[in-house]
Order: C-alpha cells, then sequence, then structure tokens
C-alpha cells in the first residue's frame, strides 16, 4: 500500500550566517497512511511546525525525502500536491473581506466547489455564511474554526493541523475532536501537531513525541502499556494491613500513601486476579487505580532521557 | 489556475471602497483642471491638450499614492495573513503566485485609472471655452517629435499618452510587489515608497522650484517612445527580480 506521507531520514537546517546554522529537524522517519491520524507532540519549537511545512512544500528539507501524495517534494520540485488541506497556527486571513467571501477566494484556485460546499463546511465548522462580519474583526476562535473549514472544504486526502484547538472553546474542542475522527473515517490522512497531551491522546492512531527535531518515540494505541502496579483505597486499617501482608505474601513491594487507608504497591499481578483475592480475604476496597504508562508519563520520560 | 488567481484578485481589489475614495478624489481633480484651471488661461488649450496637462498636473505626484494605498498593499496583505500559505497549498507554484498577484494588482490599477481618465476626457469634450482648434502650443512641455505626432494625431496621441500613465503605474506596482516579498507589512509597503518618492523630488537641488521638471526630464530629452522603453524595462526588471527572488524563498 502506498504511504500518503513518507518521510525518509527528513533534516532541515536554517542559516543564521555564513558560519552560524541550527538543524530544527534531525533525521525524521515517518509515514502516514489512509484514515489514520497521527499525533506529533512535544515542547515549543520542537519542529512541529517546520515539518509541518515541509510536508506541504512550503519549506524545503536540507536532507532526505519528502513523498506527500505520491509526489516527491524536492528542492525545485515542478509540481505540489493540491489534495492537502492545512490548518497553520493562528489561521488570520483578507481582514476586509467576511469569512465566505475568504473560502470563495481559496475555492476558486481549484475550481472544483462551489458556494453551496462553502456554506454547507462553514455551517459545519460552526460558523455563520450569512455573517457579514469582515474576518478581520474574528475572534481567534472563529479564526480557527474558519482555517478549519478553508483545510477541509474540498475533502483533501492528507489533512495537517497545527495546534488547531488553539482558541477553541471546550465545545469548540469536543467537535473538533469528533470532527477529525470522521475526516479519518472516510479516508483522510489526519497530521495533528498539538503540545496538549490530551487532546493528542484522544483522538489519535498513533502518536510521536518530538524533541529538538528529533522523534524520540512512536506509540501506537493498542499497543501493550506497560504496567507497574496498582493504588488501593480501602476502609480501614485492618484492611489496609491485610494488603500489605497480601503484598509480602507475594513478593511485590508495599508503600501507604499520603491519604487516610491508601496505599501502593508495585506488582506484575494484574488488577482483576488481586481485586479477586482481596475481596475473598475480606478486604472493603473503597477505590483501585492500576498504575499504568500515560502518554503524559512517556512523554516526561521520553523528554527526561533525551535530557 | 493562474487565470483564476487574477480574476479573484481583480475582484477583490476593485471591491475594496478605498479603491473607489481615491479613484473619486483623482478624478475630482483632473475635472477640477480641466475645468477650471485650464479656462483660466489666456489661451485656453485643446480638449486633448487639456486632458494632457491634467493629467501632467496631477500624475507624477498622486499617481504613486493612489496606486500604492488602492492596490499595492495586496501581496503584503497576503503574506501578513495566512492566506499566502493557503494558496501555495493548494499545488500552486509560487512563481505562478506572485506572477498572478502582479497581474491581477496591474489589471485592477489600470482599470481604476482608466475609469477616471475616461471622466477627463469626457469632460475635456465637453467643457465649453476650451479651444477648438489643436495648436502647436498646446502643450508647453514636449520635445520637438512629440510636438508633431501631437499635431498629426492629437487624440492617438492622447491615447499613447493615457497608456504611459498606465505603464507607469504598473511599474510602481511591481516595485511594491518585490518590496512585498521581504516586508510583508501592508502600510510600510504602500506608504514609504511613495514618501520615499516625494522625498527624493523634493530634495534634489533642481527639482525644489519645480518638481515637475524632474518628472519631464525623460519627457523633455527624449521622445514619448524612450518613456515607454523607460516603464517597460523597469517593469521587466523588477517583474524578473520578483519572481525570482520569491520564487526560492520560504514559508517559515
Amino acid at each position: 500500500m502506498e504511504h500518503v506521507v513518507e518521510l525518509r531520514n527528513v533534516c532541515k537546517e536554517y542559516r543564521h550566517s555564513r558560519k552560524e546554522s541550527v538543524e530544527v529537524l534531525h533525521n525524521i522517519n515517518l509515514t502516514l497512511n489512509r484514515g489514520e491520524v497521527f499525533g506529533l507532540i512535544g515542547p515549543n519549537g520542537a519542529g512541529k511546525t517546520t515539518l509541518i511545512r515541509i510536508m506541504c512544500g512550503l519549506v524545503r528539507p536540507t536532507k532526505g525525502s519528502v513523498k506527500v501524495l505520491g509526489i516527491e517534494l524536492t528542492e525545485m520540485n515542478a509540481q505540489l500536491p493540491t489534495e492537502i488541506g492545512v490548518v497553520v497556527e493562528n489561521p488570520s486571513f483578507i481582514p476586509d473581506l467576511t469569512g465566505r467571501e475568504n473560502l470563495r477566494l481559496l475555492a476558486s484556485i481549484r475550481g472544483i466547489i462551489g458556494d453551496s460546499e462553502i456554506d454547507a463546511t462553514l455551517r459545519l465548522v460552526g460558523l455563520d455564511p450569512d455573517n457579514k462580519i469582515p474576518a478581520g474583526k474574528y475572534s481567534l476562535g472563529m479564526r480557527q474554526r474558519l482555517g478549519l473549514a478553508q483545510a477541509i472544504m474540498e475533502k483533501p486526502k492528507l489533512l495537517l493541523l497545527d495546534e488547531p484547538t488553539n482558541g477553541l472553546d471546550p465545545k469548540g474542542i469536543i467537535e473538533l475532536r469528533d470532527l477529525i475522527r470522521q475526516i479519518a473515517e472516510q479516508g483522510t490522512a489526519v497530521f495533528l501537531a498539538s503540545h496538549l497531551l490530551y487532546e493528542v491522546e484522544q483522538v489519535c492512531d498513533r502518536i510521536a513525541i518530538i524533541k529538538n527535531g528529533k522523534i524520540l518515540k512512536d506509540v501506537r494505541k493498542g499497543d501493550p502499556v506497560p504496567y507497574h502496579g496498582f493504588h488501593i483505597q480501602v476502609s480501614s486499617a485492618n484492611d489496609l494491613l491485610i494488603v500489605e501482608q497480601w503484598a509480602n505474601k507475594h513478593g511485590a513491594s508495599f508503600a501507604k500513601g499520603s491519604g487516610v487507608f491508601e496505599g501502593k504497591v508495585e506488582t506484575t499481578i494484574p488488577v482483576p486476579a488481586v481485586v479477586r483475592k482481596l475481596v475473598e480475604d475480606g478486604v472493603n476496597i473503597e477505590s483501585i487505580i492500576p498504575d499504568k504508562d500515560t502518554l503524559e508519563s512517556t512523554f516526561l520520560q521520553a523528554i527526561r532521557e533525551e535530557l | 489556475m493562474l487565470i483564476r488567481i487574477v480574476i479573484q484578485e481583480v475582484k477583490r481589489l476593485l471591491s475594496r471602497k478605498r479603491s473607489w475614495i481615491l479613484i473619486s478624489a483623482l478624478t475630482a481633480i483632473l475635472v477640477y483642471d480641466i475645468r477650471v484651471s485650464d479656462l483660466m488661461r489666456d489661451i485656453p488649450p485643446s480638449p486633448p491638450a487639456a486632458f494632457v496637462r491634467a493629467i501632467q498636473d496631477t500624475f507624477f505626484w498622486l499617481m504613486p499614492a493612489i496606486v500604492g494605498v488602492s492596490v499595492g498593499d495586496s501581496f503584503a496583505i497576503d503574506r501578513r495573513s495566512s492566506i499566502s500559505t493557503f494558496v501555495l497549498t493548494r499545488g500552486i507554484k509560487r512563481q505562478k503566485y506572485i506572477m498572478a498577484k502582479g497581474i491581477g494588482m496591474a489589471i485592477s490599477s489600470c482599470l481604476l485609472l482608466t475609469v477616471s481618465m475616461l471622466i477627463a476626457i469626457i469632460t475635456a469634450l465637453s467643457t465649453k471655452g476650451l479651444s477648438s482648434f489643436i495648436r502647436a502650443d498646446d502643450l508647453g512641455m514636449l520635445n520637438s517629435g512629440d510636438r508633431a505626432f501631437y499635431l498629426a494625431h492629437p487624440w492617438i496621441f492622447t491615447l499613447l499618452y493615457a497608456l504611459l500613465q498606465m505603464l507607469a503605474s504598473t511599474s510602481y506596482l511591481t516595485t511594491l510587489l518585490l518590496l512585498s516579498v521581504w516586508v510583508a507589512n501592508p502600510i510600510a509597503v504602500s506608504i514609504i515608497p511613495f514618501a520615499i518618492y516625494i522625498g527624493t523630488i523634493i530634495l534634489l537641488p533642481e527639482t525644489a522650484v519645480n518638481p515637475e521638471v524632474y518628472f519631464n526630464l525623460i519627457g523633455k530629452n527624449g521622445t514619448m517612445f524612450h518613456s515607454f522603453l523607460f516603464f517597460a524595462t523597469w517593469l521587466v526588471l523588477v517583474a524578473t527580480i520578483a519572481i525570482v527572488v520569491y520564487g526560492k524563498r520560504e514559508e517559515v
């Protein structure tokens, strides 16, 4: 199967002066398939925006190969891929035109959609097609919605989103999440760059962590998650004592928690088996939370390892 | 794709209110010059000469401001907003994009100037009191070649003179386009070159008393053909630089 995006050993260097240059991307290898939602998370300045701009041909890589929708984006490439939708960070539009007029202007370039599709897209992202307010007076959230509308209105095969939740209210964020899933289900490959771990985790099939221009980790949804034990809260001191005895018996380490009748157990025995045994022993369990790797802990670990 | 961008650009620039306000102001000045200034002369000129004189009096200082503010900032606006990014991700080459912008800006400015000049010509033709004879002294600052041409074909001369103004405005706009490649600030792009132009005219010793002399240097020493050649060379040179430089840039 041909990948929608295929990056091989991509490097990008910006030259500040004849002697001084800074490498913002280092040996990036990445593929993105049809219908897949790929998330890229990393701190500000990690190289997310540069990577998106390389993928849509706005920036040329210093080294490596970039293939997007079957087109090799080389140094002086004659042809750029057309079926790409891009939402840049903090999008802005021609200030004296309305949102609809801005979209009409952009839609006229390829000429494949008409006013009805533009209006439908505006409604889909929560904007009113009949709104006569010029885009220059839009709030950040409205501009973000308009940015999304221009990116999806021509039903692209590849959707590149750079911090798309910037300025969106909670309702807007939830709507965007649903929209991304909907778009991906129709076969569009979605590349989402963000620094919001939760947002990326909610919507993406695959997640990569980037820092200082290097991809540190590539995690796939459904990959086995490392399990380290559990946090438990019980009803009495006696119950907690039974938990401690159970841990000692099974070679697990036990530590009292800071809360009332709380403890942390490090073990590889799965939670359901533990619960069964403790209940049999008469322990009154208030709560039990497995201690698994989350995206946040993976991210922090990857960043720490890089340091 | 290029033609579609050109059409959209023309539509967009012609829909700007300020373009029409500025063109109305220019037209009012031209009409005033023809109906009042020319009639106050001892020997009023003929209609074509009244039109050419009105343009000579106003265009050299007003035209850069009018085309600069009405259409000259278009590319800077695109670059300052995310529009240039959105356009470029729709598969158009950078060189074609800047070319389309330049052509769109030139067509818009020529259409705006045409409206203004048409009204001025109609005013000249309908103004009672202007001379009904074409005379050798109709136009003061003309070299002998152009004067002979004017006497033989006054309306063709007038038409060529109007076209020359459009070429000059296009050359000026192309310079603003080139400037926008580096400066993505619409106000700076439309105002600063005009301020430099006017400042240069005023500060040059020869032109301190009469700025018109500076503008007419080419016209006096050569024929209108030389003026066409000058502005065409300027246009081609600046447009080529703009296309090459923008083509090599990256949207960082």
